[in-house]
């Protein structure tokens, strides 16, 4: 835009034309964030309700539960709900891959020991009571951005697959 | 669903406490004031951010502060109660080169600092040249000065 000599050149139609289409534009804009935090708060970007997966194996063993959407380096959790089948050892695996990805920073309670294998890594609990359902939950914070997927099982059983997205 | 309440809480609680504690608290009279504004923005951005640290957060952190404001500008227009509680209203501090003490007092701002305000903008010596003085919504004084 050049150099303006006399305020009247603003009345130009051309100018005004302009500025009428930027407002359309800019209202546009504006529907357009609205839809974006509205996508947010229901969970498409992170946490939300429609973020939330439950999942479990066919025998009921093993519930995860999860976020479908994270974010790079943002604390999110894996939860597992275990059905002890006997014995009074718990070893739940997790693959290789995710493991990898997902930045596991805390797991509670503290296994007893880890288990590195060439594409699982296996958590080994100590029971009080063989036969109660435990809780057991994984503090992530990925490292990995886009896709992150895995497996979670109990040793010698079915397990679950976990899929997720990390937002840069 | 997390970054959007964090940005519409600390919007909201900025909003209350800053209209609540009058309109000449940072409107940038001294350095202090100043070098306040920006701690007050720095603590804001821990309880923004928080231990994120990815941009996707940021960036719903920002929209939804500016979704907000444009928001609210847009109610504003349309209910003028609205607009004077979050915008307060001008307030007259001086009429005819007569400073309004109790008002004065109660709006926290002296002859001293109108006179500051008349040399700067009008180029004034004395508050009976000042026609009017009225503290604005923003919390700066604009002077009208007295015909010759």
């Amino acid at each position: 835009m050049g150099q303006i000599k006399d305020v009247r050149e603003l009345e130009d139609p051309a100018k005004l034309e302009f500025q009428r289409r930027q407002w359309r534009a800019q209202r546009v804009a504006w529907g357009i964030l609205v839809v974006l935090v509205l996508a947010a708060l229901l969970g498409l970007f992170g946490p939300g309700v429609l973020s939330g997966v439950e999942t479990a194996t066919g025998d009921g063993a093993l519930r995860a539960e999860y976020h479908r959407f994270v974010r790079y380096e943002d604390p999110t959790r894996l939860e597992l709900q275990v059905r002890p089948t006997g014995g009074e050892e718990l070893r739940i695996w997790l693959s290789r891959e995710y493991v990898q990805g997902s930045g596991i920073q805390q797991v509670v309670p503290q296994p007893e020991s880890v288990e590195a294998g060439p594409d699982r890594y296996t958590y080994v609990f100590r029971l009080e009571n063989p036969s109660g359902p435990v809780s057991i939950s994984y503090e992530l914070m990925p490292v990995r951005m886009g896709r992150l997927g895995g497996q979670v099982g109990l040793e010698g059983r079915e397990a679950v697959q976990v899929g997720q997205f990390v937002y840069p | 669903m997390d970054s959007v309440f964090r940005a519409l809480l600390v919007y909201l609680f900025l909003l209350v406490l800053l209209r609540l504690s009058g309109k000449r608290s940072l409107a940038q009279i001294t350095t202090f004031d100043f070098v306040l504004l920006l701690i007050i923005s720095e603590t804001a951005d821990t309880a923004l951010l928080g231990r994120n640290n990815s941009s996707t957060h940021a960036f719903l952190l920002i929209t939804t502060l500016v979704i907000t404001d444009i928001g609210l500008s847009l109610l504003k227009q349309r209910f003028p109660l609205l607009e004077r509680l979050v915008d307060d209203v001008p307030l007259i501090v001086v009429q005819d080169g007569k400073p309004l003490k109790d008002r004065m007092s109660k709006a926290r701002v002296d002859e001293d600092d109108v006179l500051s305000a008349a040399r700067e903008l009008q180029g004034l010596e004395r508050l009976d040249q000042i026609k009017y003085a009225v503290v604005e919504r923003s919390g700066g004084i604009s002077i009208i000065p007295k015909e010759k």
